[in-house]
């Protein structure tokens, strides 16, 4: 996770590298000694709140809670929408969560977001082939999500169809008048 | 006295009536493990199967009561047969395609709740349905033909019928659930059942001399159903299934995956969906983040690295393959010997164990399979320095009686002064319906706080306890790892990590928390809260809780 925060945090994160690649080294280091708290806190401490939340969010997936890193990630998005680390990071977590529909949602942003970017931004194509791994992922869940979604209306429906077919039938051999009268049988 | 050949009607009529009660109560007591590899045997699907065999029943009921007022009752009765034994023999062939149709491959568990509950019932209708209809048609046709072949009046022919019919059910079950399932498999189970119904026909036709159409339709169509396969889900892409077997409880499969050091086994039961029961790796102890065994470890983490204890006894009530006995095993400090007791229900899981997860027995490992955890804790007369709860039916739910405050209480008797209880509770965080009963059910059962620990890429929460003690928490003097476990520390430190919850009173780190419902022998609505606890979680994400 921190070297693809390395890779991501390039020219192109807008805060001075040295900066920038001591604090991330600094949390990566933290939270490999087990440091959590402290990785936490020192995440938290950055001046940039966009880089702040990536790297908090960092802190929780290192510490395996997903759903707190995708909190952090959303945050972060709230004030830097156009951040490419951020909303690549939002969407693998909403995928990890199988949030299909939120994932769809960053990755959707993360391309506009790559799209506004200008011809001679850095990691360029990186970005995009990261964009098109994400989106084919995104795709292959939201399939997922439709196959469960129409196996549940399927059942439901069967399950109703099926009641009603019952009832129906229940009413029907239940109705009076439709008996012919008993037949008296001579004993054999 | 009748004649020779009307006493051969007789016996072929009285048998068609017994192998129909057997029928119907073989199909709908292997209906639940038909279906168990997609659905699960929870509570909800044997309600489905229960309620679409009565409704149908009741359906077969009505319908016979008018085909009965047909002439020649016993060609229908013989067409009925017939035709239940070809349902019957379709059933397993069907049970896949139609399951698979409710219930696509790869639904993680926390989507699965309205699929297991809506899929098996719409299943449950295609499936059971057509054969509890044919077979609820057999009672009244049957007494019909009982009444004109034995003369008297319609009570002494209901009586008659109802009595054989009841006596065959009484065999259907107790064949099924004790013979046939562990014995033969659930598709020859089908099978036998398709093939002795059309059996009954078959003489009923013979002696009657009618029906023999109907006879050889069902001959034609049934071969065609034994022929084809029952295939549950297998092993996915890049696994190998070592074995599978159909157990009085449950379908077992071990699972492979990898090779040398990412080497695998997983067991796995029933629809497992993206769970497993038991996980072998090639070297004991900690097996990683997402794995809650490794929680099981942390009594063991917290001891005194100067002075670890000599002798440490540990129950296990949940063995499975023997998961948890290993990662202890690969942790306890050199000094210090183990004695492990084990429990496990499913006999098949520990034989399983002992063939593809190095669950052996000998000096210090004792393992009782067969053997119900609370019955076993009532035979106990020696007390455990930790008790490993980790007993679950259906992948996913906590058996009732296994989560009851007198339970908990029993456990307190076992533990011995300073013991811990390590159990892993199924849940989405602190405020889970499931999570939150078990917590506070536990704590007043054992009269003291327990701390629940949020397992690190998981749905699992651990609860700790210990009885005579207090449980370490951050920042406090006994708050303290062995090396080899402190890889354990970090995650616990975290914000919301770490959440006490004591009898009466609960908070985490001093905050407030929802008190959870109180379970008792008496009311224990635990399957009720795991179905909202699996509901409740995609909206909790949703919320980035």
């Amino acid at each position: 996770m921190f070297l693809a925060l390395a890779v991501v945090l390039g020219p192109d994160s807008g805060f001075p590298q040295s900066e920038a690649q001591d604090r991330t080294a600094r949390v990566a280091a933290l939270c490999a000694e087990g440091q959590l708290v402290e990785a936490l806190e020192a995440a938290r401490l950055d001046p940039a709140p966009n880089r702040a939340a990536k790297l908090e969010a960092d802190v929780w997936w290192t510490a395996g809670d997903l759903g707190r890193a995708l909190g952090a990630a959303r945050a972060g998005l709230e004030v830097a929408p156009d951040d490419l680390a951020l909303g690549s990071l939002a969407t693998d977590l909403a995928l990890a969560l199988d949030l299909s529909n939120e994932a769809e949602h960053h990755v959707a942003r993360l391309g506009l977001a790559l799209a506004s970017q200008p011809a001679e931004a850095p990691n360029l194509e990186w970005w995009h082939t990261r964009h098109a791994q994400l989106r084919a992922a995104c795709e292959a869940a939201g399939l997922e999500l439709s196959l469960r979604t129409r196996a549940s209306v399927r059942a439901r429906a069967v399950a109703l169809i099926g009641a009603i077919g019952a009832l129906v039938a229940l009413t029907r051999l239940l109705r009076p008048g439709t008996t012919t009268p008993p037949r008296v049988i001579p004993p054999q | 006295m009748p004649a020779p050949h009307r006493r051969g009607r007789r016996a072929a009529l009285s048998l068609a009536v017994l192998v129909a009660g057997a029928g119907t109560m073989t199909i709908e007591l292997s209906a639940v493990r038909l279906l168990a590899p997609w659905f699960g045997a929870s509570a909800g699907v044997w309600t489905n199967v229960i309620g679409v065999v009565l409704f149908g029943l009741a359906l077969g009921y009505l319908g016979g009561a008018r085909l009965s007022m047909r002439p020649d009752p016993e060609r229908q009765l013989v067409r009925l047969l017939c035709a239940a034994a070809v349902a019957a023999a379709f059933l397993p062939a069907a049970a896949g395609p139609i399951a698979r149709w409710f219930m696509p491959a790869g639904v993680p568990l926390h989507d699965a709740a309205e699929l297991l509950v809506w899929g098996s019932l719409a299943a449950t209708l295609l499936l059971f349905s057509p054969a509890a209809i044919l077979l609820g048609a057999v009672g009244p046709v049957a007494v019909e033909a009982t009444q004109q072949t034995y003369g008297g009046g319609a009570g002494m022919a209901g009586g008659r019928v109802l009595g054989l019919s009841t006596l065959g059910s009484l065999v259907g079950t107790f064949g099924a659930t004790h013979a046939l399932l562990p014995g033969v498999g659930v598709r020859v189970t089908f099978l036998l059942a398709g093939l002795a119904l059309f059996a009954a026909g078959l003489l009923l036709a013979w002696n009657g001399r009618q029906g023999r159409a109907a006879v050889a339709a069902a001959l034609l169509v049934g071969a065609l159903g034994v022929t084809l396969d029952y295939d549950p889900p297998g092993a996915g892409e890049g696994e190998v299934e070592l074995a599978a077997s159909d157990s009085a409880y449950q379908r077992v499969r071990v699972i492979e995956r990898g090779a040398g050091e990412e080497l695998t086994r997983y067991l796995r039961v029933n629809e497992s969906l993206d769970s497993y029961q038991s996980i072998w790796t090639p070297q004991p102890g900690l097996l990683g983040a997402g794995y809650y065994y490794d929680h099981f470890a942390l009594p063991l983490a917290f001891t005194d690295p100067s002075n670890p204890p000599a002798r440490y006894s540990v129950l296990v009530i949940g063995l499975g393959a023997g998961t948890a006995v290993r990662v202890l095993e690969g942790v306890a400090p050199r000094a210090t010997e183990l004695d492990i007791v084990g429990f496990e229900l499913d006999p098949e899981v520990v034989r399983l164990g002992a063939l593809y997860f190095e669950l052996r027995e000998g000096p210090g490992r004792a393992y009782y399979d067969g053997l119900d955890g609370r019955a076993g804790l009532a035979q106990l007369e020696r007390r455990f320095d930790q008790i490993v709860l980790d007993a679950y039916t259906n992948n996913m739910e906590i058996p009732p009686h296994l989560a009851t405050v007198e339970f908990f209480r029993a456990l307190r008797g076992a533990l011995a002064p300073g013991g811990w209880l390590t159990a892993n509770i199924g849940g989405f965080g602190p405020e889970d319906p499931v999570v939150a009963a078990m917590a506070r059910t536990a704590a007043e059962g054992l009269g003291t706080s327990v701390v629940l620990v949020r397992v690190p890429f998981s749905r699992n929460m651990t609860l700790l306890a210990r009885v005579g003690g207090e449980v370490p928490k951050p920042g406090d003097a006994s708050w303290r790892f062995l090396p080899a476990l402190d890889v354990l520390r970090g995650p616990l430190e975290l914000p919301g990590a770490w959440t006490q919850v004591s009898p009466g009173v609960s908070g985490e780190h001093g905050a407030s928390h929802t008190l959870g419902e109180l379970l008792t022998d008496d009311r224990c609505p635990i399957e009720w809260l795991q179905l909202r606890s699996i509901q409740s979680a995609s909206e909790a994400w949703k919320a980035g809780a």
